[in-house]
């Protein structure tokens, strides 16, 4: 190879590497991005859901308030001034149900639990407690995508679900598209499910979720 | 027969001479190799090379010596080398920051090999791919990076088996890390484009962000990161071409003396400067 050659790609290469020097970290925490760490998988997980939503029903984003307004939680979040989505029946114009991300929620035994992508009723109020909840999501982002969900991840989903008073509850009447198989408590994953068997996983009132993704096509089990 | 590199003000304008005065006395020989540099406004270039052929070294009481040679078989580089592509390429350099630090004298004592290396312009591309990328690693990034290599790859980290072997794991690094990361925050762009067709209330795009409950918590917003992100990965991936995988064929010319020479020495990473 040439050197002249080599000149060009190595400025290509040192210009890269620059670029990726400014985009590895948030601009303003200067926090390392870390998908896992992270709420972005869980957002796009949230925005797939209310594009599906929209199909069926009328959707109002609330975007909060105050220094909380249109800031999604990076850790678990009380619900006052945060963002959510308002699903409303498109004939009757009824509020149906409150989507809120990363929000803290009350459970039976007083403690706070606080799932990614919670589904509460329509008159949960700003401090919701197990009373409100209708359903659950949860994000687990794997680096390496052949991973799987592990056994005390699912457990303690199980426990929540338990927690939240949801297990074996009818499920909200929601109307789903590409979600169809999703109404249900789902831990979601870009990796591979966990070794339990269906039958586990019904016992426990959850489905999981594998290969989700951009572009990718998702399984849902069972 | 040793090799140094001379600032080529020390050069006589008709090429046939070296002379400087020196503290110390000058340890060039006979038969010793030369490549000559300049130290220009913008660029630090190497420009030509020659032998050395007669040499006096004459004691005088201020400064201490001057030191006088004949050279021979003078040669300018068709193409002048320019110092920072060689960065990652010589042994001697350790600033990799400011590499010119390492040429500040009159003359410097060169490596065989760097000294072939600046003649024949060959680039280790494993270690300079290696060393360019992994210098802009944020800490905790690196950390991640060496513990899982330390798990997997041992040798790796100990350098037992080339830079060949540390650049396609960090290459394998970057692109589950970053261009992963690139993808999820355009499709989440795409996704709000997408929503706001249909909602009444759109989402602001370049308002959205994170911020947790704590009081001293920065908030941080999605769109810039998306947009740096994308820039990231479309310098790297275009339609023609992928940079990372163009590297990795070049590393197959890396010839054998780099692996040899470097092999065993640290990770070429940027040390703090004072």
């Amino acid at each position: 190879m040439a050197y002249s050659d080599d000149r060009i790609l190595i400025k290509h290469t040192r210009e890269s590497a620059k670029t990726l020097g400014i985009a590895a970290s948030w601009v303003k925490s200067r926090q390392p991005i870390d998908l896992e760490k992270d709420f972005v998988f869980e957002l796009y997980i949230l925005f797939e859901l209310i594009k599906d939503l929209s199909k069926y029903y009328h959707i109002i984003y609330c975007p909060g308030s105050d220094n909380k307004k249109n800031m999604f939680p990076k850790k678990p979040a009380l619900k006052t001034g945060r963002p959510k989505f308002e699903i409303y029946d498109k004939s009757t114009n009824k509020l149906l149900w409150q989507i809120c991300p990363g929000i803290k929620i009350t459970d039976i035994v007083s403690k706070e639990r606080a799932p990614d992508i919670s589904f509460q009723s329509h008159n949960a109020s700003d401090s919701p407690t197990y009373e409100d909840v209708e359903l659950i999501w949860d994000a687990k982002y794997r680096k390496n995508n052949k991973d799987r969900i592990t056994q005390p991840e699912l457990s303690e989903f199980g426990r929540w679900i338990d927690l939240l008073d949801i297990k074996n509850e009818i499920k909200p009447n929601m109307l789903l598209s590409t979600f169809k198989k999703m109404n249900a408590n789902c831990l979601i994953t870009n990796g591979n499910k966990s070794t339990e068997p269906d039958s586990e996983r019904i016992r426990l009132d959850l489905k999981e979720v594998s290969s989700f993704f951009p572009n990718v096509k998702f399984k849902v089990a069972p | 027969m040793k090799y140094w590199a001379f600032n080529d003000k020390y050069l006589s304008e008709d090429h046939h001479s070296l002379e400087l005065s020196s503290r110390r006395k000058v340890g060039v020989n006979r038969e010793d190799r030369v490549v000559f540099f300049h130290r220009g406004h913008k660029d630090f270039v190497f420009t030509s090379h020659a032998n050395v052929s007669n040499v006096m070294l004459e004691e005088v009481g201020d400064p201490g010596y001057i030191f006088h040679a004949t050279i021979s078989e003078y040669e300018e580089f068709e193409l002048e080398r320019y110092l920072e592509d060689f960065v990652y390429s010589l042994k001697k350099i350790y600033r990799y920051n400011r590499p010119y630090m390492h040429f500040i004298r009159p003359y410097v004592r060169l490596p065989m090999n760097d000294y072939y290396a600046l003649i024949d312009a060959k680039i280790y591309w494993a270690r300079t791919a290696f060393g360019l990328f992994i210098n802009q690693l944020p800490q905790d990034h690196l950390i991640q990076f060496i513990r899982g290599l330390a798990v997997s790859d041992p040798d790796t980290v100990l350098n037992r088996t080339g830079f060949a072997g540390a650049w396609n794991k960090l290459k394998e690094f970057i692109s589950d890390e970053y261009i992963t990361a690139a993808q999820v925050f355009s499709s989440i762009k795409s996704q709000i484009y997408q929503l706001n067709e249909s909602l009444e209330s759109k989402i602001e795009f370049s308002q959205i962000g994170f911020l947790s409950d704590a009081e001293d918590d920065v908030s941080d917003l999605i769109a810039l990161q998306e947009s740096s992100l994308t820039r990231f990965k479309e310098l790297v991936i275009t339609e023609e071409v992928n940079l990372l995988d163009d590297v990795s064929k070049r590393t197959e010319y890396d010839i054998q003396s780099f692996e040899w020479i470097f092999r065993g020495t640290i990770w070429p990473i940027l040390t703090i400067e004072y």
